[in-house]
């Protein structure tokens, strides 16, 4: 079946593009995405567009500057693959940012333990690709999340959110459809029910004795999953300044994923057939670097071409609310009579 | 009961100080009436100690569940500070049902504390006792008990330590003798201590009997009658009460070794030998090269 687009390249990506409010009629429920087929793991198949896109482009200096960030994934390769290059865009704007891997990504590896030392690696070396400041691991066991005690959980990211202040989280949609990895949405329900607790005095107040203090989380940036996980997209993200950051924290990933050193043993297997692909290079690292640019971040450029950007990540973002008792005061201002 | 009892005595002076205990209870009677005397008495040989109670004691307290769980609270501290406690802990889990609780939440609780306060020795339920019907306490006691050992494990809950909370083994258990039928071996004299047993009991209002005295005072001046041993005012009776009608196992524990007033526990010491045994052989058995 063709693949039918609602959301076409030039009309609605224009009126995204002006900051406008999209009106329903462009806003689609399930739109189909446009794909490779090069990876799954990339754009899902659908995403619902929300009636306000917007699209989040690079901000000159460093307007972040002082503020935290927490990238939080349940496996090594879920921030890299879906919000690279967000995280290191945001950082590049003055975050201070840090990486936080709830399992301990033993399902993918030789044995499971050369799986989990491999990924812990990777998680380290993706963390620096992207210029955090630390990498974290709560090493639960992978694919077995479900089975974890939610509110444990909850309770060391609440206790890390405190320690580092953490202002903004990037992180799995917790509502995504159609997921199949229970990991992602322990990791998800966990990292945002956190992102309030963190601020309320009474949750925890030992933390208090132990020198921490309440901070609540006021940003968030959803990311769905692939190819079945569509959530709802408010946000799109220009991703072309890093999109090197972006490969290069996936060629980081060598224990799972389609990407890591996938490049070069393919350059390797062409060569044992007497050929070999002229973007691949002439060495091991150049073939790494290019197959994944080429092919596993080919449906992130089609996602930005829908919105006239190079590349582009998708997210539902949930932003600062609003100070309710400032309107208030406001009002009374603006109506406020002489007793 | 253990076939060798020891009898730990009051010592003189302050050999305990700089070590730090944490008294962990599920409600709030539960450390006064298993062991008010040995906090007390830990505490004046040098010891400081915190107190920490894992249940809301929302089912006791005469009022709402809501008019329960302040009443406890606002009572836990006063028996604190009876007994002589440095700071109380309240983590509220619901009374009655915290054999629905995530352990592990619980215990990564204990775990931060026990680092952050640099516990030495616990004083808690035995998870292991016999006859046991409530819950809260085998939950309680195992969670302490788990925690204990995990507090000195550095790749346990390793953010503690960027926290600047270093791993903390706990070495020292007095486990309470909590029902008839549970396992002792260490039995402590509380003779001195018993009127700060005392004052914490009086302090249990909303569970644990501590105005009885005073209620029973006011059924009988309504029945035109008084009881000298009550006094003549709420406070004194109260404490009468418990002195009279309250205390009696602890009597009789202490009767068993010539004592006035003892408690029971089952102590586990984990303390480390000044020397490991390699230690010693290489001591008595290295030679030159």
């Amino acid at each position: 079946m063709e693949r039918r687009m609602f959301l076409g390249g030039g009309a609605a990506a224009g009126a995204v593009m002006a900051q406008q409010a999209a009106t329903p009629a462009q806003t689609a429920a399930a739109v189909r995405m446009r794909s490779s087929g090069y990876s799954p793991f990339t754009t899902p198949d659908y995403y619902t567009f929300a009636n306000d896109l917007t699209i989040e482009r690079n901000q000159t200096g460093k307007p972040h500057a002082g503020k935290v960030l927490a990238a939080i994934q349940a496996h090594s390769d879920d921030i890299t693959l879906y919000a690279g290059g967000l995280v290191a865009k945001l950082i590049d704007e003055g975050y201070t940012g840090y990486l936080i891997r709830i399992s301990n990504d033993e399902a993918a590896g030789r044995t499971l333990g050369h799986g989990v030392v491999q990924n812990e690696i990777d998680n380290r070396e993706a963390a620096k690709a992207l210029g955090c400041k630390k990498a974290y691991t709560f090493y639960y066991r992978n694919h077995r999340m479900d089975d974890c005690a939610e509110i444990e959980i909850r309770q060391r990211l609440i206790f890390l959110y405190r320690l580092l202040q953490v202002d903004t989280i990037v992180t799995m949609d917790p509502y995504n459809h159609y997921e199949e990895n229970p990991d992602h949405l322990v990791a998800g329900r966990a990292a945002e029910a956190a992102c309030w607790l963190a601020g309320a005095s009474k949750d925890y107040p030992e933390h208090f004795k132990a020198g921490l203090k309440p901070h609540s989380v006021r940003e968030k940036y959803y990311h769905a999953r692939s190819p079945q996980g569509h959530n709802l997209v408010n946000r799109i993200v220009d991703i072309s300044s890093y999109i090197d950051h972006k490969v290069r924290c996936n060629v980081a990933n060598k224990g799972k994923g389609p990407a890591g050193e996938n490049g070069s043993r393919f350059r390797a297997e062409l060569a044992r057939q007497g050929k070999k692909l002229a973007l691949l290079g002439d060495d091991d690292d150049t073939a790494n670097v290019q197959y994944v640019k080429h092919f596993l971040m080919e449906d992130w450029r089609l996602l930005g071409e829908q919105f006239g950007l190079g590349y582009a990540e998708a997210f539902r973002y949930i932003g600062p609310q609003p100070d309710y008792r400032e309107r208030i005061r406001q009002y009374a201002e603006k109506h406020a009579t002489a007793l | 009961m253990a076939e060798n009892i020891t009898v730990e005595r009051d010592q003189q002076g302050q050999p305990n100080k700089g070590k730090v205990f944490a008294a962990v209870h599920a409600h709030l009677d539960d450390v006064p009436y298993y062991a008010g005397g040995l906090c007390a008495k830990l505490i004046r040989e040098g010891y400081t100690g915190y107190l920490i109670r894992t249940s809301n004691d929302e089912k006791r307290g005469g009022g709402t569940a809501a008019e329960n769980i302040l009443s406890n609270e606002q009572e836990h501290v006063k028996v604190a500070a009876a007994l002589g406690f440095a700071d109380t802990f309240d983590f509220y889990y619901q009374n009655h049902e915290m054999n629905n609780i995530s352990s592990l939440d619980l215990r990564a609780r204990l775990i931060l504390l026990f680092r952050m306060l640099k516990v030495d020795t616990v004083v808690t339920f035995n998870p292991w006792g016999q006859l046991e019907e409530n819950p809260d306490h085998w939950v309680t006691g195992r969670a302490v008990e788990e925690a204990c050992w995990m507090a000195g494990v550095e790749t346990d809950y390793p953010e503690h330590m960027e926290a600047g909370h270093a791993p903390k083994t706990v070495t020292e258990r007095y486990y309470f003798y909590a029902r008839p039928g549970q396992p002792y071996n260490r039995v402590v004299e509380i003779g001195a201590h018993v009127e700060k047993k005392i004052d914490s009991i009086v302090e249990c209002r909303a569970q644990g009997g501590g105005n009885e005295g005073s209620l029973l005072r006011a059924r009988l001046a309504k029945q035109g009658k008084r009881l000298p041993l009550l006094g003549n005012d709420d406070r004194t009776a109260d404490r009468a009460y418990v002195r009279q009608f309250l205390l009696d196992r602890y009597q009789e524990f202490g009767a068993e070794h010539g004592l006035s007033y003892a408690e029971r526990f089952f102590y586990i010491d984990h303390r480390p030998p000044a020397k490991s045994k390699v230690e010693e052989y290489v001591e008595r058995n290295a030679v030159s090269l």
